[in-house]
């Protein structure tokens, strides 16, 4: 790996985070104490922008280490890189200084149509050479480390008869290690695909290649369907309300067992995209994952969510 | 073609075209498939109504979802930016024939909407200061250094006066609307302008000068036997400098 997890991750290790979002601006500059450490911005959201919004997350950038997350990366399209789009990115990149730049792991773009959603790929050897492929040349032009998101999934893509398809935890790490780049670990989104495929959590973590993740989001999920026992059996990511006690707990385990092999904690970033609240509420969850990222540093327990099952939404 | 691009082509037949492609997979139901359909197209509907107030509300809210549903099938967005997906409508839109549309004005009004959210999110001369020279006064060698927010605009109907209350769509003006569109204190900025001061800050924006830019037009008015008053143009290019709409002048 060009550069060790230890290393990218820096200062930003076992610190908590929040998606800057423009509804929160105001508030995040005006607040004198935050238990955001950093913060991370989406470029398609601020490319070309100018005026006060443009201003603000200057302001922003200045004040809260940057680490930039992408919405639209396309890394399994056909066409070429976009050399107009990449020297737009870079640039954007260096001007507010971000850490690294990651993306999902998905289409987005799809038969000449931007969907501005993430849609699974097939879990195939030809799209882990596709999108490994895209992702080095994407890191070696940005000049940053790069890092790749799992993502939430209702459906599994489809595949064409006689073609081996791999399991999603082997899909994942088999993307990163071709691409030799990093791992964003949705937490969220492994319980999410977790309850929509029927896997257990747990396992679909061990089987990742932990010492790529530098970074990990969290995010809550909105309840799609449930069975006649009221179990849920579709959730949907929504990033619409709070993060569930299940997922703190899948959280505090999956950061034990990357303390428990040597690695440095990830950032941890609260992502809230629809019904975002006041402020104020979101440090109370930011505080709950800091007391979390706390305690699994010190090999204590405490700080950790009492509640480890059930459905919270 | 390789499969993966068999499945992306999948998900095209399963997202955008006005009847969906189911496609059969294991662990891909059509009731999970669906939730993708309207998930994309609650996404991207839901930015055009938001960037499109004034027209959804004078078309009607089924009316409005007939166009976005086709512009979704037929030239869906190719932008990685969903502030943009509305200006690529509009665009899609102009390219129909007026009367299939909800009024002949619709598209003009998408477009002015569009162009507002595009104007107060751009940068200005705050964000990003001129590299050239700027002097204040207007003389023949100079040529014109626009606001990068300043949007130059023609509309045939007057689709800048849609208000919330508007009762109904714009009824075409005699003469098309010449419209600077620019930010100003964080504020979206309208100034109708004459069709000769339009001209002269399009084309002495563009490397003309303004002596060359007025030269252009006065030889026009003398072939059309119009009157040509040059003095009145530089009064309202000092005057579009101080609104804001233009930064000032360049040699």
């Amino acid at each position: 790996m060009t550069v060790r997890q230890r290393d990218v991750i820096g200062d930003l290790a076992s610190t908590v985070g929040l998606g800057f979002r423009a509804a929160l601006a105001d508030a995040l500059l005006a607040a004198e104490q935050t238990s955001a450490v950093f913060l991370e911005v989406a470029p398609e959201n601020y490319l070309g922008v100018g005026g006060q919004r443009g201003r603000r997350l200057a302001a922003a950038a200045e004040r809260w280490p940057v680490v930039s997350h992408g919405l639209c990366g396309d890394f399994a399209g056909a066409a070429p890189v976009d050399d107009e789009v990449l020297v737009e990115l870079g640039r954007f990149l260096r001007r507010h200084g971000a850490r690294w730049y990651s993306d999902h792991l998905c289409f987005t773009h799809i038969a000449g149509a931007e969907v501005h959603d993430l849609l699974p790929l097939p879990h195939t050897d030809e799209a882990v050479e596709r999108v490994a492929a895209r992702i080095r040349t994407l890191r070696d032009r940005l000049e940053l480390p790069l890092a790749l998101e799992n993502v939430s999934a209702y459906v599994r893509a489809p595949t064409p008869p006689g073609v081996v398809v791999l399991d999603e935890p082997d899909f994942v790490g088999r993307v990163v290690e071709a691409a030799d780049c990093h791992l964003l670990l949705d937490v969220n989104n492994v319980y999410v695909n977790a309850v929509n495929f029927g896997f257990d959590a747990d396992d679909y973590v061990a089987r990742l290649p932990l010492h790529r993740v530098v970074q990990i989001h969290m995010a809550g999920h909105l309840v799609e369907e449930r069975d006649a026992d009221g179990t849920p059996t579709l959730l949907i990511d929504t990033h619409g309300s709070s993060v569930i006690d299940p997922v703190y707990a899948l959280l505090q385990r999956t950061l034990a067992r990357m303390r428990d092999a040597g690695l440095a904690l990830p950032p941890v970033l609260l992502e809230r995209d629809h019904e975002i609240p006041p402020l104020a509420d979101l440090e109370r969850e930011l505080e709950r994952l800091r007391a979390i990222v706390t305690a699994v540093d010190a090999g204590v327990d405490a700080g950790a969510p009492d509640v480890a099952h059930g459905e919270g939404v | 073609m390789s499969h993966v691009d068999d499945v992306a082509a999948a998900w095209r037949a399963l997202l955008l075209a006005r009847e969906p492609t189911f496609f059969a997979a294991t662990n891909a139901p059509p009731a999970r498939q669906r939730v993708y359909r309207e998930l994309v197209r609650n996404n991207l509907g839901g930015a055009l109504r938001r960037a499109c107030p004034h027209a959804r509300r004078l078309a009607g809210d089924v009316a409005f979802d007939v166009f976005v549903d086709r512009f979704l099938a037929e030239q869906p967005p190719t932008t990685r930016l969903l502030r943009d997906v509305a200006g690529q409508f509009a665009a899609w839109l102009a390219t129909l024939p007026e009367d299939t549309l909800p009024h002949p004005s619709f598209a003009e009004l998408c477009h002015f909407e569009a162009l507002e959210v595009d104007v107060t999110l751009s940068p200005t001369t705050r964000d990003a200061p001129p590299e050239t020279a700027v002097v204040a006064d207007v003389a023949d060698d100079v040529g014109v250094v626009i606001d990068p927010s300043t949007r130059l605009c023609v509309y045939r109907h007057p689709v800048h006066r849609v208000t919330t209350t508007t009762p109904s769509w714009p009824q075409p003006s005699s003469s098309p609307s010449f419209l600077l569109c620019f930010q100003r204190a964080e504020a979206f900025v309208v100034e109708a302008v004459s069709p000769a001061l339009a001209r002269v800050v399009m084309m002495s924006s563009e490397g003309r000068t303004v002596g060359a830019s007025l030269d252009v037009l006065a030889a026009e008015a003398t072939t059309a036997g119009v009157a040509f008053d040059r003095r009145r143009v530089r009064a309202d290019l000092v005057d579009l400098q101080r609104k804001g709409a233009l930064v000032g002048f360049a040699r």
